[in-house]
């Protein structure tokens, strides 16, 4: 009974605080760095949160940097040439975040200081141009995968009503799904391409105007699901009528 | 008598100690877990955003599987069932051993090269279920990624006051 009470007494001291505090430290609020840091009690204290503050969001910044770039190596459906532009800004984004990181670390006045953690936002832009930039591109892509399936399973699905038109049964609302089918995924198709122009129209330059065109690229990400979706169901509709007549 | 009994008092004290001293530890012990309960309930919307990404990290992950052989050489495992299987999310993919295809497994759902080119090949209603499979697992690929273009927070780039 004592050694229990004894693991359980060094448990809670000593390992759960800790895990605790790293779970704390982990999801350090961006809101209450700020907080933390106007009230510093003094300037040293100032600066030391300052560069904690800029510290945290360049590492948040570079590690949602890293997972858009993995989601970049993942698509299949995007040119390399648009991959390659991508993967430059991501790559300068990185290389140039890491150098600020370093600076600010370093940094002793807290006015320069104050500047170069507006430059983490004012410089690159992160969550209004890169990443919607990068993950717009990445929901195009899986789109486009989509549409492939979609594709694939109409073709499938023509052969086999060819084979029951052949053996002399009634396809015609058959054909009618899977020609509503194919028109929209075409016209999806084009929603795509549309959806995609917008995300590569987006510069950290011109920002502002890019929280238009991410807005733009969404709408037409969005009427490209739809029009999958209804494709979609054409053609399960045209497969339970396909099972239908081919049991007859 | 007297000497005998006054040690025993003397005790008593003691005894209560260490009576009281396990229950502060269990006490202690259960505040520090409650806390931490506590926390991890509370902290749980923000770190919401992270876990969706794993997920769809997971989904896309997956979203290329359409073939038996994918299936088998994401997973390594296959059933000893003829013709075999493989199963991968709750999605299960089966061998093509169409007699008339090549020795090579060959998928059903994307066999439709030697199908297409075999006159007495027909196309079952399994080929089409299959691919209407590989259909709605790109459809929740797309979610996914639609849901984690949606969380990217625009709040991250508000110009701080400093």
């Amino acid at each position: 009974m004592k050694r229990v009470f004894f693991f359980l007494t060094i448990l809670a001291v000593f390992i759960l605080p800790q895990a605790v505090f790293a779970v704390v430290n982990a999801n350090a609020n961006m809101g209450d760095m700020v907080n933390s840091y106007k009230g510093a009690q003094n300037l040293e204290q100032r600066l030391e949160r300052l560069q904690d503050l800029g510290k945290s969001m360049i590492e948040k910044r570079l590690q949602d940097l890293q997972h858009a770039e993995d989601l970049l190596n993942q698509a299949t459906h995007i040119s390399q040439a648009t991959k390659d532009e991508l993967a430059t800004v991501i790559n300068d984004n990185q290389s140039k975040l890491t150098e600020l990181e370093g600076d600010i670390a370093v940094e002793d006045d807290i006015t320069a200081c104050k500047d170069l953690v507006h430059a983490i936002i004012q410089d690159y832009r992160v969550y209004i141009v890169v990443l919607p930039q990068i993950h717009g591109m990445a929901v195009a892509d899986k789109l486009s995968g989509f549409a492939d399936k979609l594709d694939e399973l109409k073709a499938k699905a023509q052969e086999k009503t060819n084979e029951l038109k052949n053996d002399g049964k009634n396809v015609e609302t058959i054909e009618t799904l899977i020609t509503e089918a194919g028109s929209a995924i075409t016209a999806a198709r084009t929603d795509i391409d549309e959806a995609q122009a917008k995300f590569e129209s987006m510069s950290i330059p011109e920002w502002e105007q890019s929280i238009t065109l991410r807005q733009q690229g969404r709408q037409e990400l969005v009427s490209a699901r739809q029009n999958l979706n209804n494709a979609r169901q054409s053609l399960m509709n045209a497969v339970n009528a396909i099972k239908t007549l081919a049991s007859e | 008598m007297e000497d005998e009994t006054q040690p025993i008092q003397q005790e008593k004290p003691a005894g209560s100690k260490r009576k009281v001293l396990p229950i502060l530890i269990i006490i202690l012990f259960v505040v520090i877990v409650g806390g931490a309960v506590a926390y991890f309930m509370l902290t749980k919307d923000s770190s919401s955003t992270n876990t969706n990404t794993a997920n769809s990290n997971l989904a896309n992950t997956n979203t290329a599987i359409t073939t038996f052989e994918e299936c088998a050489a994401a997973t390594g495992v296959v059933m000893e069932s003829y013709p075999r299987r493989c199963v991968i999310n709750g999605y299960t993919f089966t061998e093509n051993v169409n007699a008339n295809a090549n020795t090579n497994t060959t998928n059903s759902a994307t066999n439709q090269n030697s199908n297409s080119n075999s006159n007495t090949n027909k196309v079952s209603t399994s080929d089409l279920d299959a691919l209407v499979t590989a259909t709605e697992q790109s459809s929740q690929a797309v979610n996914s990624a639609i849901g984690e273009f949606d969380g990217i927070d625009e709040d991250q780039d508000a110009n701080l006051s400093l």
